[in-house]
């Protein structure tokens, strides 16, 4: 009887049921389509993450530059000797400096405190550098005249400038666990081989698939790093949209022949990367750290998320503001509606429920009657509000073009491309200037290139929905038909049988 | 089956007290058949309401058992016992049938005998013979809106009947009957009365259907007068 009197009374207030069951089936699709693109923007942060510090990397230490000064100044003299000398006219000096820029140096043993935290499933430091050669030929000059009278020559000597080449370079751990994170990571290797313990003290180097195309080069070929030969060993290939390095060479190396502020990178590193032994520690893990080095900056995919700029983080903006408060709002519509009608048929059927009372029907059973009504609804709209969810979330990932994802510069973060720029002091004269007296260097401005660039990573941004979303859906389907039913069935119970029978209808 | 004594019925209608019962003394015995008579907005329907237990007096009592051994005071029991009352021993009848619209004639049947917790195959059957004692078998399957206002009246009567009660109360069974159709109702009522010795109670304006009645009281101002019969009860 309850099963088909239900189905009876359904079918006769279709109409009605189907309004109710489709305003639940919004709210509800709602909810789960932003549920669905909050995890495909939290997704696409912690692949921004992993794209620019490596697949295993939850968490990056860095520290914000302290040195005042420039890149150092060039000394003059034969092979960049710091003589003081300035070499006769016509002498082309080169330079080649494998600097780190934008990030503070941290060292070895901070690596290796990191690694002994509670949580912490691996620690591992590395240099990201950038390899900058500059030449230029020592003009004749008056002793008026000071400078190098600039680029295509100027009011003083006639000195030629070559701008400068820069190669990204990072400094990785060769072995052990720490190998497996950071960028290296990420790569693929596509011919040769990649680093072995051996070579931790060897000048061998991995070179990035584009960056070997560009400059024609394959395993066995050498690149020239701070004056040094480096054997090209192997040609990795990564994803473009991570910015990856040019090329790779041993820690060791890199700390070896590596400067900061014209001083040596010896023992030192300027990221530290982290790798928590499980997700839901990634957090504590990056508060600990944060407390026993308070001047560092800390990075998970959580904190990387405020200093993305972008359209993923217009996007993560649309989903948790806009997209949350219009789930909520619509939901309430919905539930309201399917209150307000269900009490509203309950009204309708005054009558009829005054005669089941009369027949001796409790209120307990006239009140399932108008509850399990409002679940079969309330099911039902849950039922198409999910295949509604999947449809938007689907169409999110169809319509969604690629995402960029812009990290840094950003004063106050230290992010691999958290750079800031400053200025150095140094000699005088410079570029194009009209020197006083005999310049003996150049100094100024020194805009960090490499690793105090702004990192573009482009994602692409899916919606899934996961299991604990329709879940929920299920838990709100319920709550909308219980909510109605209750409200319905409130007002059922109420109804006194003699006052139901003298109704006028 | 019933003694009323002092039986008072008031309710506010804004700022005015509506008496509809005004100390009420009434004894119906098993088996009677008591035609009500009165003015419209007097108390007829009122008075059923008490006797059935859909609503409770303001004042006196209503006993209720077989003759010498009335022992249950309606107004004094508690909600589900007055509603197990109602499953168990009342039949009604309405003017408008209140019918379920969404559920056959066969079905409306068998709702009388949800609250008996009998099985559904044993339902189904005892409403399949309500059906034919009331000459409509051959309509079980249609829904009230398929079936003429005498029809639904007979499909009213069978659900009042299936759950085979001591008391069978109408109100106004006929009134939206036409003339042959309520001969044809009242005499489908007064057959189930003599058959099965219930105590019918049936509130009527016509009074060519109160004089059918053993007994006819007329209530008015919400006091009733009683006219002596001159009908025998029938055989039990």
């Amino acid at each position: 009887m309850f099963g088909v009197y239900l189905r009876r009374e359904l079918r006769r207030r279709a109409r009605q049921s189907s309004i109710i069951a489709l305003g639940l089936a919004l709210g509800i699709g709602l909810v789960i389509t932003v549920t669905a693109l909050s995890a495909g923007v939290k997704n696409a942060q912690a692949s921004v993450l992993h794209s620019l510090y490596g697949l295993d990397t939850d968490i990056t230490v860095t520290q914000t530059p302290t040195f005042t000064g420039g890149p150092g100044s060039i000394h003059f003299g034969t092979g960049g000797s710091s003589t003081g000398t300035r070499p006769k006219a016509g002498t082309t000096v080169s330079v080649d400096r494998l600097t780190s820029t934008g990030l503070g140096v941290l060292s070895d043993s901070e690596v290796s405190t990191i690694a002994r935290l509670d949580n912490v499933a691996a620690a591992a430091g590395g240099l990201t550098l950038t390899d900058v050669k500059t030449s230029f030929t020592i003009p004749s000059s008056s002793s008026s005249d000071g400078g190098f009278g600039g680029f295509g020559g100027g009011s003083g000597g006639t000195g030629t400038f070559h701008l400068p080449t820069t190669i990204s370079v990072q400094g990785t751990p060769v072995s052990g666990s720490a190998a497996a994170l950071g960028p290296l990571s990420e790569a693929k290797l596509a011919s040769g081989k990649t680093f072995s313990a051996a070579d931790a003290n060897s000048d061998v180097a991995l070179v990035d698939s584009n960056y070997a195309t560009s400059q024609k080069l394959k395993v066995g070929s050498t690149v020239t790093l701070a004056s040094t030969k480096f054997t090209v060993v192997g040609i990795v290939s990564q994803s473009a949209s991570g910015n990856p390095p040019d090329v790779y060479i041993p820690l060791a190396r890199a700390q070896a022949l590596g400067t900061s502020g014209g001083t040596s990178l010896k023992g030192d590193v300027n990221t530290i990367y982290v790798a928590a032994n499980s997700a839901s520690n990634i957090s504590g893990v990056s508060k600990e750290i944060s407390g026993k080095y308070p001047k560092a900056t800390v990075t998970n995919s959580d904190t990387l998320a405020s200093q993305l700029t972008g359209s993923l983080s217009s996007a993560s903006n649309l989903a948790s503001s806009l997209g949350k408060w219009l789930a909520i709002a619509v939901l309430a519509a919905a539930f309201l509606l399917a209150s307000l009608l269900t009490m509203s048929a309950v009204s309708r059927r005054v009558r009829e429920f005054g005669t089941l009372k009369a027949l001796g029907w409790t209120s307990r059973r006239v009140v399932g009657q108008v509850v399990g009504e409002a679940l079969v609804i309330g099911i039902i709209g849950g039922i198409v509000g999910v295949g509604l969810g999947f449809l938007g979330s689907a169409l999110v990932g169809r319509f969604t073009g690629p995402l960029t994802a812009a990290v840094g510069p950003v004063t106050g973060s230290a992010t691999p491309g958290g750079a800031r720029s400053f200025t150095g002091s140094g000699g005088s004269g410079g570029f194009g200037g009209a020197g006083t007296g005999g310049a003996s260097g150049f100094a100024g401005r020194f805009r960090a290139l490499g690793g105090g660039s702004t990192h573009n990573v482009l994602v692409h941004l899916t919606a899934p929905v996961t299991l604990e979303a329709i879940v929920a859906a299920v838990v709100l389907a319920l709550a909308g038909g219980l909510l109605a039913g209750s409200l319905g069935g409130w007002r059922a119970a109420r109804l006194r049988p003699a006052m139901a029978l003298a109704r006028v209808e | 089956m019933y003694k009323l004594t002092g039986v008072t019925k008031e309710y506010q209608k804004g700022r005015t007290v509506v008496h509809a019962l005004n100390g009420v003394d009434l004894a119906i015995a098993d088996g009677e058949w008591l035609a009500i008579q009165g003015p419209t907005g007097h108390g007829k329907s009122t008075l059923l309401q008490m006797l059935g237990g859909l609503d409770r007096p303001t004042a006196g009592s209503i006993m209720f058992g077989p003759d010498g051994t009335i022992t249950v005071d309606l107004a004094q029991l508690r909600e589900a016992q007055v509603t197990r009352f109602r499953a168990e021993s009342i039949g009604f009848i309405f003017q408008t049938f209140n019918l379920v619209p969404t559920l056959s004639a066969q079905e409306n049947v068998e709702a009388a005998l949800v609250p008996m917790r009998v099985s559904p195959a044993v339902r189904r059957q005892r409403a399949a013979r309500a059906l034919a004692d009331v000459n409509l078998a051959d309509r079980a399957a249609h829904l009230p809106s398929e079936l003429s206002g005498g029809q639904q009246q007979r499909v009213a009567i069978a659900r009042a009947l299936v759950k085979e009660p001591k008391v069978l109360l109408a109100d106004e069974p006929t009134g939206n009957l036409d003339e042959g159709t309520r001969d044809e109702i009242i005499g489908l009522l007064e057959k189930l009365w003599q058959d099965l010795g219930l105590t019918l109670v049936l509130v009527t304006h016509d009074s060519t259907v109160a004089k059918r009645a053993q007994r006819v009281g007329i209530l008015q101002n919400g006091k009733i007068s009683i006219r002596q019969d001159t009908r025998p009860a029938p055989a039990s």
